[in-house]
């Protein structure tokens, strides 16, 4: 199995994240976790270079629409994520290994079964 | 110049529950690298090992555990030049096995090794934004506001809208003194800290916005960021201007022209409130039907019901869709009405409201008791109307990009900010159209607005984010897509040499213009493109 990446937001993301960890929450050790100022950072590029680099698949967390600390970084990043579906749907390749989801900070059990089931999704290869 | 040597500080092993982590295999790859010059090993609190740390200084480090930041002050390294990881919280928390716990904090810290090592010290990390402070807005929350700063030695200028009037909110408690709006107004003339100015066309939206971004200099009326805060362009016959480094937005809200002729609305009523009119027979509220219910209307609802209750010849009816007692003390007054012997009827959605010559019929059905009923020919009929802000205020809000709640609230629904904040730095909202607030509020909400702003002038200024973004001027295409997507308006052109800039002032380091930037011309300063790349690569 291969590597799994969680790319999250310093806001929602994080703050989800620690809150997984609090209620005991754990993942496989083939995830891994980047983060950054805001979702809204990412973009194609950054997308296309992380299943490059040998990542499965991308997960990208950000804060719920109206949430974002800095207004609309979340609804960009959620138009890019599903505009990189289309192109890898073009080259034939399924779109299941990037998809974005949005928590708030206290969702970790939410989280938690967000982050199961995209890994489930990812083994069925 | 030389790459500096990155030195790893791994703490707190021992506290992973399932036993001992193999440190000296982490430190052996680290240092196979070359890219980290030593490892150093503590199973003791950092704090208790500070003569060890000691030779960190002037190194570029990574704490691996522990408490980094309190250590990094005391041993003086700089923000720039050190990087921590929440072993605990992180790994040791995260992940199921023991056997992956090792790999994890390998992999963690070389991906931080990789942005750090492309970290560099921050030239200014302070701004002083200038003095002078704008108010929006000349009605009672802004004079206000204007006024308390004036008396604190602080030069304010008052931007008058031609539209300002006063939201029915607090109406009800100047019932004791409905002159205190030209007192004020008199109070802040004679005060030689305050400057009215006008602007006698507001920008349409499209000059503001389209047009605008491309016209040489600002657009009349128009406010846009610079360096030091603010830069407004008046047109009143002089055309200037006019810098400033806090702006207070205290706009009022307006309301709507009645849809029902003969009805009245809420500042209608309380007119004739003040005016010590009574109020006899049947009289009836209708909520709800103009889009307009808040727990704040209601709350004024509420107050009015009660008052007119107090003539034992009235008989009143707050026909509603739903009860909103979430403010505080709303659900005692809503109680002390019931007790008063208001009626609340809850409507459905088929209510039918006939108008013939302001001899209204109402026909609806009465959800709670499971009737129909009709009201014919009441003697007065409220309909609370829609109350939004001004279009110029709308306008200004739009060219600076202040989030605007429901067109009519000054401040949006958002976890992020707190009372008196806007999605904006420097930019504070204050007064009755951040919610519904009686006499008292306004007051409390004034004081508080001024001390955001106090804090603001700081002398020592103010902190610029770490990651602001840095735009390769070669690369840009000045194609402005930067300006356009920023949510701060935190972008600026520059006519001369054709390129994109950052305001450091207003920028939040978000990193949304480095995604968009078709040319990627830009990157986050301390976290480059490459670093994201590398550090994701070394996971």
């Amino acid at each position: 199995m291969e590597k799994l990446l969680l790319l999250h937001c310093a806001e929602s993301g994080k703050k989800a994240l620690q809150r997984m960890i609090q209620l005991g929450h754990k993942l496989p050790g083939n995830i891994q976790t980047f983060e950054l100022p805001c979702t809204g950072r990412v973009n194609d590029v950054l997308l296309m270079e992380t299943l490059q680099d040998g990542f499965d698949g991308v997960l990208v967390i950000g804060c719920h629409k109206d949430n974002c600390k800095y207004l609309d970084g979340n609804m960009r990043a959620e138009k890019r994520v599903n505009h990189v579906q289309k192109i890898l749907a073009d080259a034939g390749i399924d779109k299941k290994h990037v998809d974005m989801v949005f928590v708030a900070p206290d969702e970790g059990n939410r989280l938690s079964q967000i982050i199961k089931d995209f890994y489930e999704t990812m083994k069925v290869d | 110049m030389e790459p500096q040597p990155i030195s790893v500080v791994l703490c707190d092993y021992e506290c992973h529950p399932k036993g001992k982590i193999d440190v000296n295999s982490i430190s052996n790859r680290l240092l196979q690298d070359g890219a980290v010059q030593e490892v150093i090993v503590l199973n003791e609190p950092l704090e208790h090992n500070l003569e060890r740390l000691v030779s960190l200084q002037g190194k570029k480090v990574i704490f691996a555990g522990g408490y980094a930041e309190n250590i990094a002050n005391k041993l003086s390294v700089k923000k720039s030049d050190f990087l921590s990881i929440d072993i605990k919280g992180t790994v040791f928390d995260l992940y199921e096995t023991s056997e992956s716990i090792a790999d994890n904090i390998f992999h963690q810290i070389k991906s931080r090794v990789v942005v750090l090592a492309d970290k560099e010290a921050i030239p200014v990390d302070t701004i002083k934004p200038n003095p002078k402070v704008l108010v929006y807005g000349s009605g009672l929350s802004g004079l206000s506001a204007a006024l308390r700063l004036a008396h604190e030695d602080i030069q304010v200028d008052i931007l008058e809208t031609p539209d300002d009037e006063i939201s029915p909110g607090y109406l009800t408690d100047l019932l004791s003194d409905p002159t205190m709006l030209d007192q004020l107004r008199e109070g802040a003339g004679k005060n030689e800290n305050i400057t009215f100015i006008s602007s006698d066309t507001p920008p349409s939206p499209l000059e503001g916005g389209l047009r605008g971004m491309f016209l040489k200099g600002g657009v009349p009326g128009q406010v846009v960021a610079v360096d030091q805060g603010f830069l407004l362009t008046t047109n009143n016959g002089k055309n200037q201007a006019l810098k400033y480094g806090t702006i207070v937005f205290a706009p009022e809200r307006v309301e709507q022209p009645s849809v029902e002729a003969g009805s009245l609305n809420l500042s209608q009523l309380y007119s004739k409130l003040i005016a010590e009119e009574v109020l006899r027979g049947v009289i009836v509220f209708l909520l709800d039907y103009q889009e307009e219910m808040t727990s704040e209307v209601f709350k004024d609802v509420l107050r009015a019901a009660l008052h007119i209750r107090n003539t034992p010849s009235a008989e009143v009816w707050v026909l509603t869709k739903q009860v909103q007692v979430a403010l505080q003390g709303q659900e005692e007054l809503y109680d002390q009405c019931r007790e008063a012997g208001v009626n609340f009827v809850k409507y459905r959605d088929d209510l039918e409201v006939k108008n013939s010559d302001g001899g209204f019929e109402l026909k609806g059905f009465d959800t709670q008791v499971g009737i129909e009923f009709t009201i014919s020919h009441p003697d007065t009929l409220i309909i609370p109307q829609k109350a939004t802000l001004s279009s110029s205020a709308l306008i200004f809000a739009q060219s600076l990009k202040i989030q605007i709640l429901n067109g009519k609230y000054t401040q949006p629904d958002s976890l992020w900010r707190l009372p008196n904040e806007t999605n904006r730095p420097g930019i504070f909202a204050v007064g009755s159209a951040r919610g519904n607030f009686d006499l008292q509020g306004i007051h409390e909400d004034v004081a508080s607005g001024v001390l955001s702003v106090r804090k603001r002038l700081n002398p020592e200024g103010i902190h610029i984010e770490e990651h602001i973004p840095v735009v390769e001027e070669e690369k840009c295409v000045y194609c402005l897509t930067c300006v356009r997507v920023c949510p701060f308006g935190a972008m600026a052109k520059d006519v001369e040499e054709r390129v994109a800039k950052v305001i450091p002032s207003a920028c939040q380091a978000c990193g949304i213009c480095v995604g968009e930037c078709p040319a990627e011309a830009i990157q986050m300063r301390n976290l480059k493109n490459e670093s994201i790349y590398s550090g994701i690569r070394a996971l």
